[in-house]
């Protein structure tokens, strides 16, 4: 695409990109899987709503509060659930959200939108745990804190049509996946230029929409990039940059003779280069920090607790390597970041006692494992109480090691 | 059977007459191609009559590890000394027993290397050194000798096939679907069908606690292509689905990852399917969740495998409390009366003993301390016991048949328990919904004579550590175990008087082992590091990681 072609283009984020169609309270057990998202997608924001109205009402007393966590609890457990709660009525459908998540997902295939309903599951799940904490509260502080939580994990599973992964929620395996589109419209070969309105698609993925200009007004939300194309609008999704990779990976490979979307000097998208665990000052932006200091200290809270089995050496004992190639190697396969690394730290380990160390000393050991890692230190510590956007960048072998790697690749930490 | 205690043991030629005799053609042909460098499909048929040999990891198909032997005696038990011992260069834990066959002890370690030694001088014949990625726990329980090769089952998932006489590498191919989260530890079993005279190896896959699903495979040898596959979780459709909540049978455990048992003449395959996961969080797969925690009768004797009958042992079990044992074929006297009997033990401190033909429960003992075992782990913690490591360990025991006793260590150890709100699958990781537990309390262990007749314990030795070493049970009433402070102990199997201890140095969570070479009879350990046995109460030194042979003094 020319650097006019981009300009003319329009970037658009936020809603969802397809019109949805949302059922009214008390719609009959919805039967195809579009219908079945809607229907996720309805209650959802049902329940976020319920709680909502009553955090916006006048009230006196604990009793519409709990009513309200109830009801929402309900929307997301459907009738059959032990956690519903009959008193508080079924505004929604009887499957609910996570009967209807559950449907969709239990096949032995596993299309697209697998990854992104997990999400919108676990999300669920622990919003239901909340809500039920909530309903437990003791005192409208506590209430709070609890909805608090499910507010936030329903966000999630709402999620957002820009991400096709865990985090695209319910928007973006709608925005992204053949959840999108509704049943009975025209689709398309994805892989192909749009050549009439309707919905190209590729392995269960949606590529593009497009549409007649001049019709109807047409909703553009969620779309990647939305381009005029002769006398059609074609609204590009999110994930069409990689399917359309895909594409012509597979096209090259299989010597394809069907046409591309885009000629070969048109820009695809590059997978996403190993990024290097950057030190930052802020550690925002998903970097990762930690002082040297911490890291010294960390090497004798490692001997303590963790090298009878991860070995002295870190390479692994009756446990697993942890540092170096080895390990880098799978943590790369695998897309771990210094986030879920920490989260198994912190959980799980010591695998005889996890979470029996102080708050400090897992970010000590954290800091000791970066460092052994060859990531460089900087002036910020390792916090003990990692925020969502801390260390979200994944791991990968340093270009640049801060060290001498051993010929493990590890580090030594003094 | 008759009895193989030939004096001088079986050789060459004793080997290969043997063969022909009770094998008929397919057993010359075996035989005569390969000499007897390998075991052939009648060996492993006849392992109980051989006492020769240990082919198999708990010594036969019916995993019984009874030994048929003559010179070692309650009377003499005490002048067992050791004759040689050989350090393993491999740094961590060994679980298994060694492989022996014609005068070669096949050594397997942790991280997959393969010590060919001498029986008679523990002198390195040769070493295979695999470098598998680890994904979790560092364990082998063993090669399987066929048609020349030593087959290994890998790590990271590869079944390696050396040549059994030079440890050079014939091929090397990756079994798993998913190398992410499927890995192997167990002794690929080999079964021959005696109708198609087709062998094939049994793999079960080690990913009960990271997200897959149990699955056995069954593979071709030669071309190490997966003739069929069976799974213990339903998926929709088939019968027991419905006990899983919404998909959440797709991640849902399961895993074939202990010894198997199997009746080589009918095909009836005994597997143990582990826990169901994520382990601690109950609430993300409501409902029974079978097969988990079961134990599955399948016939394979047909073109495709079939479930014949299926036990569940605790529905939706909250604690990784899953039967780890390798189940135990055999008959015996229950309340005076012979039966078909498979016995088998859980991580919850159950033993249980089965009718084999129907899978009904003809007896149930705890054999650990058991606390809690309904209460499911919550988000602040409770207590339970046993600990995950706790109860019936993955060694489980030996049945002897002169005495009718089932022989078996148990621990007691207490957990502090978690789940968590959020459960997510990270590849290559735990899937656990909660933390593994903390110890709460002393962890203790005891060695238990169980009598299959009465059903309750004939005597019980207690141990200050747990105890995961299996058992050997021998036709002289001698009964061996090894503890986790290094002893090594033989008892009268009637009375349970401790008859010898020897100090090894270091931690036994790997079965003994007996046999006969020349003129001599042999029982061997291996000891060193406690894996993830270990406890703060360990003795603080450590001989090293080494397996020890012993004999009687002359």
């Amino acid at each position: 695409m020319s650097a006019t072609g981009f300009a003319r283009s329009l970037i658009i984020a936020g809603a969802a990109f397809a019109a949805l169609a949302l059922p009214c309270a008390h719609a009959a057990a919805p039967t195809s899987d579009k219908a079945r998202a809607a229907a996720v997608l309805a209650n959802i924001r049902s329940a976020v709503s319920t709680i909502m109205t009553a955090e916006n009402d006048a009230t006196n007393g604990p009793a519409r509060y709990k009513t309200a966590a109830h009801r929402a609890i309900n929307l997301l457990v459907g009738n059959k659930d032990e956690a519903y709660d009959a008193a508080a009525g079924l505004p929604g459908d009887p499957a609910g959200a996570i009967g209807e998540v559950n449907t969709l997902l239990d096949r032995r295939a596993s299309p697209p939108f697998v990854p992104m309903l997990h999400g919108v599951l676990v999300n669920l799940q622990s919003s239901v745990a909340s809500l039920q904490d909530a309903t437990n509260a003791r005192g409208l502080g506590a209430y709070e804190v609890d909805v608090s939580q499910a507010l936030q994990t329903l966000a999630m599973a709402e999620g957002r049509p820009g991400a096709h992964d865990v985090f695209g929620g319910m928007l973006g395996a709608m925005a992204n996946t053949g959840l999108g589109v509704p049943s009975g419209a025209p689709v398309e070969n994805g892989c192909a230029a749009p050549r009439a309105p309707g919905y190209g698609m590729s392995q269960g993925w949606l590529v593009w929409r497009a549409v007649k200009l001049g019709s109807t007004p047409i909703a553009t939300g969620g779309a990647a990039m939305v381009r005029k194309e002769g006398s059609m609008l074609v609204l590009y999704t999110p994930v069409a940059a990689m399917v359309q990779h895909l594409c012509a990976a597979k096209a090259t490979h299989h010597a394809a003779s069907q046409a591309m979307i885009r000629p070969a000097a048109a820009p695809v998208a590059k997978a996403p280069a190993a990024r290097l665990i950057r030190v930052s000052a802020t550690s925002s932006d998903g970097a990762v920090s930690y002082t040297m200091a911490q890291a010294t200290a960390g090497k004798a809270v490692y001997s303590a607790h963790c090298a009878s089995c991860h070995g002295a050496n870190l390479q692994g004992v009756a446990a697993p390597a942890i540092a170096g190639k080895d390990f880098l190697t799978t943590a790369t396969k695998n897309g771990y970041s210094a986030s879920i690394l920490n989260t198994i730290v912190t959980q799980n380990m010591p695998f005889n006692d996890p979470g029996s160390l102080k708050p400090a000393e897992y970010a000590d050991v954290m800091a000791y494992l970066m460092a052994s890692n060859c990531f460089p230190a900087g002036k910020t510590a390792f916090p003990t109480d990692p925020g969502s956007d801390f260390g979200t960048v994944k791991l990968s072998t340093p270009l640049h090691p801060a060290g001498t790697p051993d010929k493990f690749g590890v580090c030594a930490v003094k | 059977m008759k009895s193989n205690r030939i004096k001088g043991g079986r050789g060459l030629v004793g080997g290969v007459a043997a063969a022909a005799l009770v094998a008929g053609i397919a057993g010359v042909a075996h035989a005569g191609a390969i000499s007897n460098t390998t075991p052939t499909p009648k060996d492993y048929a006849n392992t109980a009559a051989s006492n020769s040999t240990w082919i198999l990891g708990a010594k036969n198909y019916d995993n019984n590890r009874y030994v048929d032997i003559g010179e070692i005696t309650p009377d003499n038990v005490s002048k067992l000394k050791p004759v040689w011992t050989f350090q393993v260069s491999d740094n961590g834990p060994i679980e298994a027993a060694p492989v022996i066959w014609n005068g070669t002890a096949y050594i397997t370690s942790a991280h997959d290397h393969v010590y060919a030694v001498d029986v008679k001088t523990g002198k390195l014949k040769w070493q295979f050194s695999d470098n598998p990625h680890v994904i979790s726990f560092a364990a082998n329980r063993g090669v399987t000798l066929l048609d020349g090769k030593a087959y290994l089952a890998t790590l990271d998932g590869h079944l390696i096939a050396l040549n059994a006489t030079t440890g050079k590498k014939v091929f090397d191919k990756v079994e798993v679907s998913d190398t992410a989260n499927s890995f192997y530890t167990m002794q690929p079993l080999p079964y021959t069908n005696p109708k198609t005279g087709k062998t094939v190896l049994l793999l079960g896959i080690s990913n009960g606690d990271w997200g897959g699903i149990g699955t056995i495979q069954a593979i071709n040898p030669t071309t190490g292509k997966v003739e069929w596959k069976y799974e213990t979780i339903p998926g929709p459709g088939q019968k027991g689905n419905k006990s899983w909540s919404g998909d959440s049978w797709k991640r849902g455990g399961g895993a074939v990852w202990t010894m198997m048992a199997l009746n080589p003449k009918t095909g009836m395959l005994y597997a143990n399917a582990g826990n169901p996961q994520p382990d601690f969080n109950g609430p993300a797969r409501k409902g029974a969740n079978l097969y988990s925690d079961s134990l599955l009768a399948i016939n394979i004797s047909g073109a495709k495998p079939k479930m014949v009958w299926a036990h569940q042992f605790i529905p939706h079990d909250t604690h990784d409390w899953d039967p780890v044992m390798p189940p135990i074929l055999f008959n015996g006297k229950v309340n005076g009366q012979e039966m078909p009997l498979v016995a088998d033990g859980d991580k919850a401190g159950n033993f249980w003993l089965l009718n084999s033909q129907t899978g009904q429960v003809v007896n149930h003992l705890a054999v650990s301390m058991q606390y809690h075992l309904n209460l499911p782990p919550s988000l602040k913690g409770n207590v339970a016991c046993p600990n995950t490591n706790g109860g019936v360990e993955y060694n489980g025991g030996s049945y002897d048949p002169k005495t009718n006793m089932i022989y078996l260590p148990s621990s007691n150890e207490c957990g502090f328990w978690r789940s968590t709100k959020k459960v997510v699958y990270i590849a290559g990781q735990f899937y656990l919904g909660g933390a593994f537990p903390k110890f709460v309390g002393p962890n203790t262990g005891q060695f238990n004579a169980i009598d299959v007749n009465t059903g309750v314990f004939a005597w019980r030795d207690n141990s200050k550590l747990p105890m995961a070493g299996g058992a050997l049970s021998t036709s002289t009433g001698v009964v061996f175990t090894g503890l986790e402070n290094g002893d090594f102990n033989a008892y009268d199997a009637t009375s349970g008087k401790k008859l010898w201890s020897y100090d090894t140095g270091s931690p036994i969570i790997a079965p003994p082992v007996a046999f006969t070479q020349g003129n001599t009879e042999y029982v061997a350990v291996a000891s060193g590091q406690a894996g993830n046995q270990m406890l703060p109460t360990m003795p603080k030194t450590n001989k090293g990681t080494m397996l020890t042979m012993f004999a009687l003094a002359k």
